[in-house]
């Protein structure tokens, strides 16, 4: 049987298959150059980057859960400028498609970041990170249908690049934030950003995290990001970006029959930094057994 | 870094609750060097979810051991590994011990489970000509004091301390530090650190106080392991840096306690 073919169109930008390593797990590509062939990867998110730079949040920044992980980065970086000079010379050579994440604490500063970004032949798109809980402020622009339009079209005005707007879960209704940044000229959606969370230590009885609260990922998180991507698909026509807890490439077709495009993979980075590319490979492999010539054939084929 | 299969060689207990394990890895361990250390996956679940770190104990051209302490779901998994195991193996990680060149003398400090990256730093140091190395382990008590006999073996002159008094002297290993560089007050040696947090503290106090150069090897919680996640951030001079990659070993003058 022929090889089934995999791209899928975000936007105007194509990608050679719909699996993407998510921002905030997969540095600036870089750090995984030895570990895997990025040039495999449908795209590589970049850490999401601010105006400024950005020094994080206190330690400790990471604990496991069961079968899941807190982080409190806090959107640590040097800043856009510093990025554009030191991170985008390695991207420039990487054969994949480079979405840079970008994050702010005002609708000014979205668009001033993307403004320099738009001027950079190697950035494929953007992915406007409305949703970090790890800053202060970070979460708002995501909370209200408002102020996420607010950003987007401010940003879609700034730059001629595909957007993808990221959305967070904590949030009363996922899908009115998506319609909203469907409305404002945004090419795509991606959810879910982590889930704010915490543990405490019994002993010292204190908080764990140095932030005291951070985002919840991995496998604990899945169903519901599942069922959030489930339900916003079916409410907007541009495409859905799934992630949350994907591991195998399993957890990656159960996204993508839900109605996602195509999948971010985060936390299984840390656990197995080949699994992108083993997700990769046993999508492939589903698609020839199950006799599916067109990856898009899979999305949103929900049978209910 | 690269990541291999290792195969588990030999995986015994050399006290209760302390276990070492001989792991056949050439691909990461050609590249490996006393301070480094690696990650292994506990297993295929979602719990333990992460990769957990260890420092390389001991290094050959066809492999490396680890020395570690049960204390939870990971390590108890690795507790569990038969000989002929295979295990998912990332590494080498992050920087070593840089010896300062023409240094001759040397102290070690290791407390508790930190004794276990020390081994191979000292097997490095006693080839240098004419080095003079001291080890100074310090643990809880007899029960956890480990490579007393291994550092005496290699030829180095060793010194206990332990909080409860059942072997060596009933004090911090820091205290040991303290007396010692006090009796030998002409020797301007290079300390090399590992242990609990307050007591690298301590030792960072006394080497500066003595204007000693001191290395301190650190921990964090680790998600990624090679510099991606920016999750284990320690405070420095110069703004937050990574244990993974700017680390584990660092200056210990570079560090905000
Ligand atoms: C660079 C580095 C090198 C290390 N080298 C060694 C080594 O050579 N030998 C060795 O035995 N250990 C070493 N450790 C610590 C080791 O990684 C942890 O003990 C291990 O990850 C615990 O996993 P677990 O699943 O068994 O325990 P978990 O279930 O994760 O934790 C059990 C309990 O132990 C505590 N704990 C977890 N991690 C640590 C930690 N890093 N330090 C102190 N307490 C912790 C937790 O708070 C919890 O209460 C190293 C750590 C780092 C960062
Ligand atoms: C350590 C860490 C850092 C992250 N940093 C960012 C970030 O900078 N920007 C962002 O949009 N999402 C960030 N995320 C969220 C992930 O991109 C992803 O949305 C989330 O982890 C859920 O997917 P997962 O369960 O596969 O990890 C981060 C996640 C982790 C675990």
């Amino acid at each position: 049987m022929v090889k089934p073919n995999l791209k899928v169109k975000i936007g105007g930008l194509e990608l050679r298959n719909p699996v993407i390593a998510a921002s905030g797990t997969f540095g600036s590509g870089e750090e995984y150059k030895d570990l895997t062939d990025l040039g495999s990867l449908g795209a590589i998110v970049t850490k999401s980057v601010t105006l400024r730079p950005s020094e994080g949040n206190p330690p400790p920044r990471v604990v496991e859960t069961p079968s899941g992980m807190l982080n409190s980065i806090g959107l640590q970086n040097d800043g856009v400028d510093a990025f554009i000079k030191d991170k985008m010379p390695f991207l420039s050579k990487v054969k994949t498609a480079v979405i840079v994440s970008i994050a702010a604490h005002s609708v000014n500063d979205y668009a001033e970041i993307a403004g320099k970004l738009d001027r950079i032949k190697k950035v494929d798109a953007i992915e406007i990170n409305i949703s970090c809980p790890n800053v202060k402020g970070g979460l708002e622009f995501a909370r209200e249908p408002g102020s996420a339009a607010a950003v987007v079209a401010k940003v879609r005005a700034a730059s001629k690049k595909p957007l993808i707007t990221k959305l967070s879960p904590n949030v009363k209704d996922i899908t009115e934030i998506a319609m909203a940044a469907e409305d404002a000229g945004s090419d795509a959606v991606s959810l879910v950003n982590t889930f704010t969370g915490m543990a405490i230590d019994i002993c010292a009885k204190r908080p764990v995290l140095g932030n005291i609260v951070g985002g919840l990922s991995g496998p604990a998180i899945k169903p519901i990001a599942l069922r959030m991507v489930w339900e916003t698909a079916k409410k907007i026509k541009i495409p859905v970006i799934g992630m949350g807890g994907i591991m195998g490439y399993e957890d990656a077709l159960e996204f993508i029959i839900a109605g996602a495009s195509a999948v971010e993979i985060g936390t299984a980075n840390f656990v197995n930094p080949k699994a992108a590319a083993d997700i990769i490979a046993g999508i492939e492999k589903y698609m020839l057994q199950e006799k599916i010539k067109n990856i898009k054939e899979l999305t949103g084929c929900l049978r209910t | 870094m690269i990541q291999s299969a290792g195969k588990v060689i030999s995986n015994r207990s050399v006290k209760p609750g302390y276990y070492l394990m001989a792991v056949k890895c050439p691909a990461v361990a050609k590249k490996a060097k006393p301070g480094q250390f690696l990650t292994i996956r506990c297993g295929n679940g979602t719990t333990p979810l992460l990769r957990r770190p260890f420092g390389f104990h001991r290094i050959s051209a066809s492999g490396f051991e680890i020395l570690y302490e049960r204390i939870g779901k990971g390590t108890a998994f690795l507790s569990g590994l038969k000989p002929g195991d295979e295990i998912d193996v990332l590494g080498p990680l992050g920087n070593g011990f840089a010896i300062p060149r023409g240094k001759k003398d040397f102290v070690i400090l290791a407390g508790g489970m930190g004794v276990a990256p020390l081994a191979s730093l000292a097997e490095s140091l006693v080839r240098i000509k004419k080095a003079e190395v001291c080890a100074i382990i310090g643990a809880r008590s007899e029960k956890a004091l480990l490579c007393e006999g291994h550092f005496k073996n290699i030829g180095i002159r060793t010194l206990v301390a332990t909080d409860d008094g059942t072997c060596g002297k009933k004090c911090f290993a820091t205290d040991v530090l303290n007396d010692f560089l006090e009796a030998k007050q002409r020797l301007r040696p290079v300390i090399f650190a590992c242990g609990p947090g307050p007591m690298l503290k301590a030792a960072a106090h006394i080497s500066k106080k003595r204007g000693l150069e001191c290395h301190v090897s650190l921990e964090e919680n680790i998600a990624c392991g090679v510099g991606a996640c920016l999750g284990c951030a320690i405070k420095t001079r110069s703004g937050y840096k990574l244990v993974c990659k700017d680390g584990p070993v660092f200056n210990a003058k570079e560090i905000i306690w």
